[in-house]
């Protein structure tokens, strides 16, 4: 058994953590006024708490809230942007393939290991660079319908 | 005979099918913690209408996202919490004070002498006063601790909860949660009588 006095950490495990609280801080509690008192004082302190009166709202929240929703929900018209933005990047790549056809067709026609990996980072970097614009896109849009 | 209440899933489900009365279902169910974070956290009266209102239209349109790693109640507990912490930030105000010498007193031993015999107040308290004395001891603590002390004995939340919900790793938690107790304790002891409270 612990000769001296508890520490306060100790004394709030005994209260809040019972289960992996030691035995000698068990034995010590049962047999010192002192620690006794420190435990009764951290109980009727959490029954107090425990007793506080919760906050009570003088408006109706879901009520404020599902009036906003609509709001929201224009979720789909986002989608039709996202796409019609994509289309667009889609758009600009091909008319770009379309007007550089002949030197494309050169460069294919060369048919060396550079000319692909030059194509294929190209493609890369393309599709990466669509789908953060895309993102940044969406990201606005959602901070915007949230505003409003 | 007892309808079986719809679980979380089953709610986010309709939801997400555009069932708009399911998320009124998600609101009065996790209301009652959405507000004790937002009372503990945010002082003013429209800040805290305008806070609680921001978290449920945040649920809304992250709803798809959520991963069922927790609670329902806990994620959206966690959305409110860092609503919270935003706003605070935003007005520069302090989630907690900084633990200087008051970190080494939690581990200070309980003295043979109780700070009980030196008090004034001698009069009769009602168990409301006694109560309004707990609120406003309560009241004084930071955000944070008002809000783990609230998350944890009146929510009763597990650690493992308040840990998610505060982003804290539950060492710290429980060492906060000692520390709040205690100050509250010791402010309580220092201006009332024992007897009293």
């Amino acid at each position: 058994m612990k000769k001296e006095h508890l520490k306060e950490n100790e004394i709030q495990e005994y209260v809040f953590d019972f289960r992996n609280c030691n035995y000698s801080i068990i034995q010590h509690i049962d047999n010192c006024n002192t620690c006794k008192k420190a435990v009764t004082d951290y109980t009727l302190l959490s029954e107090g708490i425990k007793t506080q009166p919760e906050p009570l709202l003088e408006y109706d929240l879901a009520e404020m809230v599902m009036a906003k929703l609509p709001a929201v929900e224009k979720k789909p018209k986002r989608e039709y942007n996202s796409s019609g933005l994509v289309a667009l990047i889609l758009g600009i790549i091909g008319a770009t393939i379309y007007l550089f056809k002949n030197n494309i067709s050169t460069l294919v026609k060369l048919n060396d290991i550079a000319t692909y990996l030059i194509i294929s980072i190209g493609a890369i970097i393309a599709v990466l660079w669509i789908a953060d614009i895309v993102k940044s896109h969406n990201k606005k849009i959602n901070s915007i319908y949230l505003q409003h | 005979m007892n309808k079986k209440q719809p679980t979380d899933k089953e709610l986010i489900k309709k939801v997400l099918r555009g069932d708009s009365s399911a998320f009124n279902i998600i609101i009065t169910n996790t209301q009652g913690l959405v507000i004790s974070i937002i009372y503990k956290m945010i002082r003013n009266n429209e800040d805290r209408k305008d806070i609680s209102q921001e978290v449920y239209l945040k649920v809304y349109s992250k709803l798809s996202g959520f991963k069922y790693k927790s609670k329902l109640s806990t994620w959206i507990a966690t959305i409110t919490y860092n609503t919270c912490l935003n706003h605070l930030e935003k007005k520069r105000i302090l989630v907690m004070e900084p633990i200087n010498d008051e970190g080494m007193d939690v581990w200070e031993t309980i003295s043979g002498e109780m700070p009980d015999d030196n008090n004034q107040t001698e009069r009769y308290v009602s168990d409301k006063e006694r109560s309004e004395i707990l609120g406003s001891e309560i009241d004084k603590l930071s955000p944070l601790y008002k809000t783990i002390v609230t998350l944890y004995h009146n929510e009763e939340l597990s650690y493992q909860e308040i840990a998610k919900i505060t982003n804290l790793p539950e060492g710290t938690l429980k060492n906060y949660l000692f520390r709040a107790r205690k100050k509250l304790k010791d402010n309580l002891l220092s201006n009332y009588k024992r007897g009293d409270l």
